[in-house]
C-alpha cells in the first residue's frame, strides 16, 4: 500500500511538471487549430481551384451552346431534381416559359452561366437558390473523420510525451536519483504511464466533446474510448522505446521506431479493419474504415502498459 | 555500515565487445568514514557505486548496507542510502520544497514538508525552497540535490564526483557539507578523480583501474607506499606500478 502512495506522489510529481510545460494547453489548443487551418484550407482551395464550370441541363440544345462557351454541359432529365440532390452545383432547367438558373454557390462560373442564358436570343429566366440541407450524413461522416483525426494527434503526442519523459529524465540525472527510492523499479514506469494518462485523457475527451457539441459525434463514447486507448498505447510505446538499457544513444531513433510502430498499427487497422478492430491503435484506424472496434482493444492496451512498466523494471535503464 | 566483497559487473559493449567494468572489488566503511573512490575516467566508479546504490545487479558478490543484502533486498538497502549521481538533474518545473518533499514522500516520511523545508534550511537553502529548480546557480542545486537525497536521514551517503561542474566557492561549500554529513555520523562513499579534493576530505582511499581497486588506505599510507609526498603524484606512481596506466587509457 505504502508503494502504491509512493508512485502515486511520483505520477503526481509528473502530472505537475507536464501541467507546468504547458503540454496540456498545447495538447488542447493544437488539434483544434490544425482542424481548423485544414477546413479553412480546403475550402480556399476549392474555392480558388474547385469551382469547374459545369452545369447540369435537359434541353441538348443548350447544352450545345453552353460547351460553345466553355462551360461542361451535362444532360439530364431533371437538373432540378440533381441540384437538389447535391449531384450538381449549378443546372439550367425550363419553367413554364423561362429558364431557370439553379445554383448552390455564387462565384465567377454562375456569373458567366447567368450572362450566358442573358444572352441566348428571347429567353426569360430567373434564379434558383434551392433550400439545401447539410445531409446527416455529411456531418456524420466528417464528425467522424475529425473524431479520429483528433485520436491520432493525441496518440502522437502520446509517443512523444512517453518518449520525453524518460529520455529527459535519463538525461539529466534525474531518473538515476528516482530509481534509487525504495521502489520497485516496474513502478517508476507505471507512474510514468499513469501520469501519461492523467494528461492525455481529460484533454482528449475535452476536445472530443467540443466537437460533439459542434457537429454532433455518432458513437462518441466509443470514439472517446478508442481514441484514449490509442493514445494511451502511443504513450507506452513511446515509453518503451527508450526505456531499454541500449537506447540512450540519442532521442532520434527511439522516437522514429515508436511513431512509425504507431502509424503502421493505425494504418494497418484501416487496410484490414476486419483484424485491426481487435488491436489497440489499429481500432481507430479500422472505425475510421467503418467498423466497429472489438472490445478486445482496452484489455489489450492495458497488458501492453503492464508490459512495458514491466520491461521498464527489468532493463536497467539508467 | 557498508561492506563490499567482490563485487563483479560486465557489461556488453557492441564497439568493444565484453567489458569487465567492475572486477572484484571488496572494501568496506565505518559510521563517520568518509571513503574515496579515487581513479582515472572508465576506472569503473560510477558502476560500483550504481551497483551500491542497487541500481545494477552485480554479476557477482555482494553488498551489505547497515547489514541488509543490498543484492537480495535491494528495496530495504535504498531507505538506508542516499545516491548523488554526477549529474543529479533537478526537475526545472518543480520547485526546491516540492522536489525534496516528493522524495520524502516516497520514502513515507509522516510529514515530508516540514522535513524538507528544514533540511532545506540547515543546508542554507531555505531562501530558494518556493524557487523553481530551473532557476537556480549550479552551486545552489547542488545543495537541493543533497537535501532530496537526505530527506530521509540514511546512515549511508553515496556522493559521485559532487564537485563536478562547480566554481571554486561551491567546491568548498559542498566538501564542508560532506565532512558535517559524516561528522553526524553517516557513512559516505565519494567518488573523484580530482585529487585535492579527496586528500582533504576522505579518511580512507581505493584507487580504482579497469574495475579494480589497486591500492587502498588513508592518504598518509598511499603516499607512503608510494614515496611521494602527495596524493596526485601517489596516485600516478600507484597505477603506473600496477601496469594499470596504459590499460586505463591515461595520458
Amino acid at each position: 500500500m505504502a508503494s502504491v502512495r509512493a508512485a502515486a506522489a511520483l505520477s503526481g510529481a509528473i502530472v505537475l511538471r507536464l501541467l507546468r510545460e504547458g503540454l496540456v494547453v498545447r495538447a488542447l489548443a493544437w488539434p483544434g487549430i490544425v482542424c481548423a487551418l485544414a477546413m479553412v484550407g480546403t475550402a480556399g482551395g476549392y474555392a480558388m481551384w474547385g469551382t469547374s464550370p459545369s452545369v447540369v441541363v435537359a434541353d441538348p440544345a443548350l447544352a450545345k451552346q453552353m460547351t460553345e462557351h466553355g462551360f461542361t454541359a451535362e444532360l439530364s432529365e431533371d437538373p432540378q431534381k440533381e441540384i437538389r440532390n447535391h449531384r450538381a452545383i449549378r443546372a439550367v432547367w425550363r419553367e413554364n416559359d423561362r429558364w431557370v438558373l439553379g445554383r448552390v454557390w455564387p462565384g465567377r462560373a454562375t456569373l458567366r452561366l447567368e450572362s450566358l442564358l442573358r444572352e441566348i436570343a428571347g429567353a426569360r429566366w430567373r434564379i434558383d437558390i434551392p433550400p439545401l440541407e447539410a445531409r446527416p450524413t455529411d456531418v456524420d461522416y466528417q464528425a467522424h473523420l475529425i473524431a479520429g483525426v483528433i485520436g491520432l494527434f493525441f496518440t502522437l503526442y502520446g509517443v512523444v510525451m512517453g518518449a520525453g519523459t524518460v529520455f529527459r529524465d535519463r538525461g539529466n540525472g534525474c531518473l538515476e536519483s528516482e530509481l534509487s527510492l525504495p521502489l520497485p523499479f516496474w513502478m517508476h514506469g507505471a507512474a510514468r504511464i499513469a501520469a501519461l494518462s492523467v494528461v492525455l485523457v481529460p484533454a482528449l475527451c475535452t476536445t472530443l466533446l467540443v466537437l460533439h457539441g459542434l457537429l454532433g459525434i455518432d458513437s462518441l463514447s466509443t470514439w472517446m474510448l478508442h481514441d484514449c486507448l490509442a493514445a494511451l498505447t502511443g504513450g507506452v510505446l513511446g515509453l518503451a522505446a527508450t526505456s531499454g538499457p541500449k537506447s540512450d544513444k540519442g532521442f532520434s531513433a527511439p522516437l522514429s521506431r515508436a511513431l512509425a510502430t504507431t502509424i503502421a498499427l493505425i494504418g494497418a487497422g484501416w487496410a484490414l479493419p476486419q483484424l485491426g478492430r481487435w488491436l489497440p491503435l489499429s481500432s481507430i484506424g479500422a472505425f475510421l474504415a467503418g467498423l466497429d472496434p472489438a472490445a478486445t482493444a482496452a484489455p489489450l492496451a492495458l497488458a501492453a502498459a503492464g508490459a512495458a512498466a514491466l520491461r521498464f523494471g527489468r532493463s536497467e535503464c539508467i | 555500515m557498508l561492506k563490499v566483497s567482490d563485487l563483479a559487473r560486465a557489461f556488453d559493449d557492441p564497439a568493444r565487445g565484453r567489458v569487465e567494468a567492475v572486477r572484484g572489488l571488496s572494501f568496506a566503511v565505518t559510521p563517520g568514514e568518509i571513503y574515496g573512490l579515487l581513479g582515472p575516467n572508465g576506472a569503473g566508479k560510477t558502476t560500483t557505486l550504481r551497483i551500491l546504490a542497487t541500481l545494477l545487479k552485480p554479476d557477482r558478490g555482494s553488498v551489505v548496507i547497515g547489514g541488509v543484502d543490498a543484492v537480495s533486498d535491494a528495496l530495504r538497502a535504498r531507505s538506508l542510502l542516499a545516491y548523488v549521481p554526477a549529474e543529479a538533474g533537478l526537475p526545472e518545473r518543480l520547485t526546491a520544497l516540492e522536489t525534496v518533499t516528493l522524495f520524502g514522500r516516497v520514502q513515507g516520511l509522516r510529514r515530508p514538508g516540514e522535513r524538507a523545508l528544514a533540511l532545506l534550511e540547515s543546508l542554507g537553502a531555505g531562501r530558494y525552497a518556493k524557487s523553481h529548480c530551473g532557476s537556480l546557480s549550479t552551486g545552489m542545486k547542488r545543495r537541493v540535490v543533497l537535501a532530496r537525497a537526505l530527506v530521509h536521514d540514511p546512515p549511508l551517503l553515496l556522493l559521485d564526483e559532487p564537485t563536478d561542474g562547480l566554481d571554486v566557492g561551491g567546491r568548498r561549500e559542498v566538501l564542508g557539507l560532506v565532512r558535517s554529513l559524516a561528522g553526524d555520523g553517516r557513512a559516505v562513499v565519494v567518488s573523484s578523480h580530482i585529487m585535492s579534493e579527496v586528500e582533504t576530505l576522505c579518511s580512507r582511499a581505493g584507487i580504482m583501474s579497469a574495475g579494480r581497486i589497486v591500492a587502498e588506505g588513508s592518504v598518509e599510507e598511499l603516499c607512503d607506499r608510494s614515496g611521494c609526498d602527495n596524493l596526485g603524484d601517489a596516485f600516478m606512481q600507484l597505477l603506473s606500478s600496477n601496469g594499470a596506466e596504459a590499460e586505463a587509457g591515461l595520458g
